[in-house]
């Protein structure tokens, strides 16, 4: 079977539901007259968003600045840490311990404290999806980078290795994998902070636009955010699921086979 | 010999002294546990005793050792799953020859020993595609494209089935052949260490200790069928003996 063939067999029965239940809904709120401001239509949050001169461009565009940007430098942040927190025994003794503490602080209650700190922009949304996203790319490469095989380490200790080729050549190779698990968590905690962090305070932004929606009764536009939304995650985490595979071809791809065939 | 592990010493070896001349196929034969493992460590340098002293033609090991690496093979091979078999084979040469010009040459030692052992095919094969003995080849091949002067090999065969183990002793003794580098093999198989060495020495456990020096007669080149001969089957007869005798103690 070819490639392109497996890959419309694994999407057709998701996309028919998905399809089906659209088209329940739309039938649901036909028959039940629901009024508009309650359940709007799949068809009228479809125009809404695609209709000429349509907002959700711009909003959708700042959204997605600051998802990216946030969750680059955070994946930087996380992984620089890592290593550093693995390389030195003083900064695993000393940063660490108040890492996984910061972590317990419920991190969006930052959210208006970065709005005074640092203005009305995309500053403030950008740090906090860094502060959101550099924390499992963290842990997950400290993990990767800890978890080597003993026999390995013998192996380069008998040649006198450096620190840093066993770094370079073996560590973090070896860590990829885990890296990538980090980072797909990464991608999904970057969208909630940018949304978090626009409606601390906002003048553009899909967050902005749901919320003030909402105030307005202005449901299409609100469930029309929604799906803006969740596209940007569904296509970030799609995106680093890619670069995986590109990355790392010579990785056993599991077949995940279904119990009842 | 002693050694420090932790904060604790344990008394692993006593009064163990040998010599082992270059170019010579000797092993370690042994019950586990009897310390063979540590000595060929020590001998590595990968531990360092608290008591005793190993050194190479008039020279502590330490030294000699940070000068030109030895070769090791464990019983599990090791390899990077991320790179093919041709660049697991070169891995130690990139730390070894760091920062020497004639690498090529050395590559083209590397490439020669994999396929002296069949693997010639498989180059540009990840380690995930192939057998547990061609693993244990590449493992092989990587310990001595460093042109290592001495082979420390700790149960390189203990995991594998016995008809690969066949073709390996066959495959390791036309390496050695080829390179007439010194081979000191832990193993606790008999007819192992009888079919490949040129001396074996057992040991007995807790704490370990040589027990006898068997210096093996049977002519080489050797092939398989010389384990049915009277002398090979006299030889298994005499080691398993002396491991009996080294058990009651």
């Amino acid at each position: 079977m070819s490639r392109l063939v497996r890959v419309w067999a694994a999407a057709v029965p998701p996309l028919a539901v998905v399809l089906a239940l659209l088209a329940a809904w739309e039938a649901a709120s036909i028959v039940s007259r629901f009024p508009t401001y309650v359940l709007p239509r799949p068809s009228q949050i479809a125009r809404e968003l695609l209709h000429p001169g349509s907002l959700f461009w711009t909003h959708t565009w700042i959204t997605l600045q600051e998802t990216l940007i946030g969750f680059v430098i955070g994946s930087l942040v996380g992984l620089t840490l890592a290593i550093a927190i693995v390389l030195s025994p003083l900064i695993r003794r000393s940063i660490y311990p108040l890492i996984v503490l910061f972590q317990t602080v419920p991190k969006i209650v930052l959210a208006p404290i970065f709005i005074i700190w640092f203005g009305y922009g995309l500053l403030p949304k950008e740090m906090l999806v860094v502060v959101l996203a550099f924390f499992p790319v963290t842990v997950d490469a400290i993990h990767g980078l800890t978890s080597m095989d003993p026999t390995l380490v013998d192996l380069l200790h008998s040649v006198s290795a450096s620190r840093w080729e066993i770094l370079w050549k073996i560590q973090l190779p070896h860590s990829t994998p885990h890296i990538f698990s980090g980072l797909k968590v990464a991608s999904t905690l970057s969208v909630i902070g940018a949304i978090v962090g626009e409606w601390a305070g906002a003048n553009g932004g899909l967050g902005f636009l749901i919320l003030s929606s909402s105030a307005q009764l202005e449901t299409v536009r609100m469930f029309s955010g929604v799906v803006a939304v969740s596209i940007i995650g569904l296509l970030l985490f799609y995106a680093v699921s890619r670069l995986e595979d590109w990355l790392l071809p010579w990785r056993e791809k599991v077949e995940v086979r279904h119990p009842l065939g | 010999m002693t050694f420090r592990e932790g904060t604790r010493t344990v008394h692993a070896l006593e009064r163990i002294s040998l010599t082992v001349p270059r170019g010579q196929f000797i092993s370690l034969l042994g019950p586990s546990g009897c310390g063979k493992s540590t000595l060929l460590r020590i001998v590595g340098g990968l531990l360092r005793p608290t008591q005793g002293q190993v050194w190479l033609e008039g020279e502590p090991v330490g030294h000699a050792i940070r000068r030109r690496p030895f070769g090791f093979v464990f019983q599990d091979p090791a390899l990077l799953p991320w790179r093919r078999v041709l660049a697991n084979a070169t891995l130690l040469q990139e730390i070894v020859y760091r920062d020497r010009h004639d690498r090529d040459q050395h590559v083209a030692r590397a490439k020669e020993y994999l396929e002296l052992m069949g693997l010639g095919a498989f180059l540009d094969a990840y380690p995930r595609e192939l057998s547990g003995g061609m693993r244990q080849r590449v493992a092989i091949a990587r310990a001595l494209a460093i042109a290592p002067q001495i082979l420390l090999m700790d149960e390189p065969f203990g995991a594998l089935d016995a008809i690969t183990r066949d073709r390996l002793n066959l495959d390791l003794l036309t390496l050695w052949g080829r390179t007439g580098v010194t081979i000191m093999f832990v193993t606790h198989s008999i007819h192992e260490a009888a079919f490949l060495s040129d001396v074996v020495y057992v040991m007995t456990a807790r704490p370990g200790r040589v027990l006898a020096r068997v210096p093996v007669t049977i002519p080489r080149p050797r092939a398989l069928d010389v384990q049915e001969t009277p002398g090979f089957v006299h030889l298994v007869r005499e080691l398993r003996g002396l491991l009996d005798r080294g058990m009651e103690g």
